[in-house]
């Protein structure tokens, strides 16, 4: 059993926390690598004393500030957008927070990421660059500019200039060159208002399946215990009835595979039980579980996500100048850092 | 779980600093520490000098920050050896040579600190103990605050830190953090007591004055804060005291704080009582013991 299999078993209340100092030191860290450090003291913090009571304030004082970062983002989108008409939908950290999701209680977040529109995207670009964010430093270049908009999902990263908040325009849930082609406008259409507020989320069988898409299909898998802890979570939260619509739905906006994918994960992690849901075996979930794992499976796991990743993303015309591009830039700055230190 | 101070048993430290077990103590913080055995080798002289007494031990427990003093990779380890102090997350590093290996270890522990410690409000200052009042030394570039803070400390006051004001927003109290002072290039001189010189690091010159063993005993007392000085140091200044107003000493200090922004209210509170309570002197001063003067003067 690797640690990250129990720290996601802890989280999900299924293990409880282990007694063994050593033990609960590999626990504690392993969280904290995995940004999870909060979530998972969010339900133990009463039975806590001495230098793990530290750790874990130290740990939420941090998760309430980006909930803080992310309420105030959130009210500073409605007044931009106030009067506008155009459908501002929440995705990942920002709506689970919107959604008031008990989870989302201690979860990072380290930026802003809402889905437009097509037709609206060059509107909101304005609106926010009105507002006050410009472009983020590592994509100011012509070629990074012309890259995002030409065959990406989302805008080129903004930032607010005195805050400093990243915020990630969507347009689309994958890139406009992916091999994955998903029913956007369907997920739109489905959207639902916040409580009490001006802002969308998706719905929530909708914000399951985003995740799975974004979390196996639409990057290396960089943070495999968090997102394992989001699919858990936001399975748990949905109703029996979304529950059993769930391949459905997914059939019906093209995400099926990824339905499969994500709750196959799940049954491997023992989070959801086998015989309740009618997951396929999958090969994405396999190499998800084995990238949890640790050894050398795990690095393997990571290898093949990196290729997969790129793969998925982009026709191979593309893709190879893109990735020849980038080893350029990169061994430039190699040559340079090193230049600088020999100096 | 026993603790032991670093200078009684340097074979089972490093032992378990080569797994990635060591933890060291000082004020509020545990550090657990890991090396690789060429950086070991050159850090340890440095922790010897400077933390004989500081609590150690190597069973793995839980810890404010996670350091790793190594090789950026395992070529480095020995060809043209360099070293990184890790802080515990990603930080882009620049690295060193190997035998700045002392000087990764206090800037993995400083940026743990600085960049991921959020239990205190924390501002960038030095911070001794005149009597029974706190006298916070605010940083401000090239003011003088680690000097000022030596010179003090020879002159009778206690160390409680060099680098970090680190306040319990709850009591208002400052927690002491008794780390060695870093004292650069001219300084250095100053000071009989410097125990361990770098030369040609990308700061220029360093050296390392030990905190007393009256600053080590009090390193679990937190203390109530009574003044604070900016000091200003400048050849051929003469002395002089200007009391700053508590709204423009809120937004100095703010400015020199790494976790502010992240705090909210309670940052907001313990910072406005921290200056309604404290008040705040600039200082400007041509000669290290006019600078000492001043402060004796800013506390009666």
């Amino acid at each position: 059993m690797s640690t990250g299999i129990d720290v996601l078993a802890i989280l999900a209340g299924q293990q409880t926390m282990p007694t063994d100092p050593v033990r609960v030191k590999a626990v504690i860290d392993c969280a904290a690598r995995a940004h999870l450090l909060a979530s998972l003291f969010s339900h133990m913090r009463p039975h806590l004393g001495g230098k793990a009571l530290d750790v874990a304030q130290n740990a939420s004082i941090k998760a309430e500030a980006d909930a803080r970062m992310l309420a105030f983002e959130a009210e500073r989108l409605q007044r931009i957008f106030h009067g506008t008409g155009m459908r501002i939908i929440l995705l990942k950290g920002a709506a689970y927070v919107a959604a008031q999701h008990g989870f989302s209680v201690g979860r990072r977040v380290s930026d802003i990421d809402i889905l437009v529109s097509e037709n609206d995207l060059l509107a909101v670009e304005k609106a926010l660059r009105g507002a006050g964010f410009i472009p983020h430093a590592h994509a100011q270049s012509v070629y990074d500019q012309n890259y995002y908009r030409n065959y990406m999902h989302e805008l080129p990263p903004l930032v607010h200039k005195h805050r400093r908040t990243v915020i990630d325009v969507h347009h689309r849930l994958t890139p406009r060159t992916s091999r994955i082609s998903v029913d956007t406008a369907a997920m739109v259409a489905a959207s639902q208002p916040t409580a009490g507020g001006a802002l969308y989320t998706l719905a929530p069988i909708d914000q399951f399946l985003h995740a799975a898409l974004h979390g196996l299909y639409d990057n290396s898998f960089d943070t495999p215990l968090r997102t394992s802890f989001d699919l858990f979570s936001l399975w748990s939260v949905l109703s029996a009835a979304d529950k059993a619509d769930v391949f459905c739905r997914a059939a019906a906006i093209g995400l099926e595979v990824q339905a499969h994918g994500a709750l196959d994960l799940l049954c491997r992690l023992g989070l959801v039980d086998r015989k309740s849901v009618p997951a396929r075996k999958s090969v994405a979930g396999a190499l998800a579980y084995a990238r949890i794992q640790s050894g050398i499976g795990a690095v393997l796991a990571h290898g093949v996500f990196s290729v997969r990743e790129h793969w998925l993303r982009m026709p191979m015309r593309l893709l190879i100048p893109h990735l020849a591009r980038k080893l350029g830039l990169w061994l430039r700055e190699k040559v340079q850092a090193g230049r600088q230190s020999h100096q | 779980m026993t603790t032991a101070p670093f200078s009684s048993d340097i074979s089972r430290w490093r032992r378990a600093a080569l797994r990635g077990t060591l933890s060291l103590e000082l004020g509020p913080f545990r550090a657990t520490l890991g090396c690789d055995r060429p950086s070991w080798a050159a850090l340890v002289p440095h922790l010897e000098a400077l933390y004989p007494t500081m609590a150690a031990s190597d069973t793995p427990r839980i810890g404010d920050q996670n350091l790793t003093v190594r090789a950026p990779n395992i070529l480095r380890r020995y060809l043209r050896p360099q070293v990184v102090g890790l802080p515990g997350f990603d930080l882009p590093l620049v690295p060193l040579p190997q035998r700045l290996a002392p000087l990764a270890f206090e800037m993995a522990w400083n940026a743990a600190v600085a960049l991921d410690c959020y239990r205190f409000l924390i501002l960038h200052a030095a911070v001794v103990r005149i009597g029974d009042q706190a006298v916070i030394i605010a940083a401000d570039t090239g003011g003088g605050k680690s000097t000022l803070a030596a010179a003090l400390m020879e002159a009778g006051a206690i160390l409680l830190s060099d680098e970090f004001a680190l306040i319990d927003a709850a009591s208002g109290n400052v927690h002491p953090f008794p780390r060695a002072i870093s004292l650069k290039n001219e300084s250095i001189a100053l000071f009989a007591a410097t125990r361990r010189h770098y030369v040609d690091t990308p700061k220029g010159t360093l050296g390392y004055m030990p905190p007393s063993r009256e600053s080590l005993s009090v390193q679990a007392t937190p203390a109530r804060i009574g003044r604070l000085v900016v000091p200003h140091f400048g050849v051929g200044k003469s002395a002089q005291n200007i009391p700053i107003d508590p709204e423009k000493a809120a937004i100095r200090l703010l400015r020199g704080s790494p976790n502010y922004h992240a705090l909210g209210e309670a940052g907001f509170t313990a910072l406005m009582r921290l200056v309604t309570s404290a008040p705040m002197h600039e200082l400007h001063y041509g000669s290290t013991e006019d600078g000492v003067a001043l402060v004796h003067e800013v506390c009666q």
